[in-house]
């Protein structure tokens, strides 16, 4: 046993900075009203989306961000006032510590405001996606 | 010797095992494989506004017009989508311009592997952010082993690989891209960064991939799948634990 190489690592931290996001892992969690709210500015990540933003963390040769690359370009180009904003974990660090992203891909869902209200580990899909998006009307 | 390199969003290691070699040469493999992967990183980032990746991508590049190791991992690419009947595909247009991602980083493992052994090193680990490639094996006798962790079963070696020279690929985070599928994939065979691409490329065909390794081509190569629902597993090639 002490010669095996483990590879917990492998299919965890392969692209990632921690691993108890395992749990979380593709899963959007919408946040409750009473919850502090995370908010981000026109100045940390460029300009929002009319009616919201999807905020995507990523580094490279790292599959699933392209992944979510395509669904959440799909989905800003197929949904009015949506913008999809990919951002290079590597060298966004501040914006890394202050969102709390522990791997990559993390995708944030803001409203106009510029308010997180939903956030996706791993890849997210789709339907989910919409589903977080429909909440804001 | 070991060492963790962070870049590419991930650790990159390098483990060179006691073996009879001077500490100048372990010095000098350390250096070299420094500085490629952060070359690499320069060249293929697609998230580097000046990688020569990028370039092509928005066409300012034209592939003609790249560099060696661009036009040789652009043509790597196409014979690894040819190998999965498209299923590993980085030039569909969906994903903006060709994206190696999937590629990279067992093949990157593989050349840092080639480096050592150029500088007379027998004996290495590479793991690039989880794409192996090792050589020589633990010692004369043992093989390396790379245990694989259930994707869902914290701390639990799932899969048991020996190898002694060769490279073992995972896949296993990109949860609900697809589905079907699989929930995590892992490959072992000769060439890093077709391992790399045969795991990227099970992760959405799921059992739709099987028949791939019965091509002569990958008649070395074998694999060990966790079916997206069921969470029950399939295998080629891929031996008992003992």
């Amino acid at each position: 046993m002490e010669n095996l190489v483990v590879l917990g690592v492998v299919l965890l931290l392969a692209t990632s900075y921690g691993y108890w996001y395992r749990h979380r892992d593709g899963r959007v969690k919408s946040h409750g009203e009473a919850e502090r709210r995370l908010r981000l500015e026109p100045s940390e990540i460029g300009p929002l989306g009319e009616r919201a933003t999807l905020v995507q963390f990523s580094s490279a040769f790292c599959t699933p961000c392209r992944a979510t690359r395509v669904i959440l370009g799909e989905v800003a180009a197929s949904t009015s006032g949506v913008r999809h904003i990919d951002v290079d974990a590597e060298h966004e660090l501040a914006l890394v510590r202050k969102v709390g992203v522990l791997s990559t891909p993390t995708t944030l869902i803001l409203d106009s405001q510029g308010f997180e209200i939903a956030r996706a580990v791993g890849a997210p899909r789709k339907a989910q996606v919409l589903a977080s998006l429909d909440a804001l009307h | 010797m070991f060492h963790n390199e962070e870049v590419w969003g991930t650790v990159v290691s390098f483990h060179v095992p006691d073996q009879n070699i001077s500490q100048n040469v372990e010095r000098a493999f350390l250096e070299q494989a420094i500085s490629f992967v952060h070359e690499i990183d320069e060249l293929f980032s697609t998230y580097k506004e000046s990688s020569e990746i990028s370039k092509l991508r928005c066409g300012d590049l034209l592939i003609a017009d790249s560099s060696e190791p661009v036009q040789r991992i652009w043509k790597l690419c196409e014979q690894a989508r040819d190998l999965t009947d498209g299923a590993f595909n980085p030039f569909h247009e969906r994903l903006g311009g060709f994206d190696p991602s999937g590629y990279i980083k067992g093949w990157a493992a593989d050349q840092i592997a080639l480096m050592g052994e150029k500088l007379g090193i027998t004996r290495l680990h590479i793991n690039a952010g989880g794409d192996i490639t090792l050589r020589g094996g633990m010692d004369d006798e043992k093989p390396w082993m790379i245990g694989i962790q259930h994707p869902k079963r914290a701390g639990r070696i799932a899969a048991v690989i020996p190898i002694r020279d060769g490279a073992v690929a995972s896949s296993g985070v990109s949860s609900g891209v697809s589905a079907a599928g699989a929930l995590a994939t892992s490959v072992y065979g000769p060439d890093g960064g077709l391992a790399d691409a045969l795991a990227t490329a099970l992760m959405v065909a799921g059992r739709d991939g099987a028949p791939w390794f019965l091509k002569r081509e990958l008649a070395e190569y074998g694999c060990w799948v966790v079916n997206r629902h069921e969470e029950s597993t399939w295998s080629v090639r891929w031996p008992e634990r003992s």
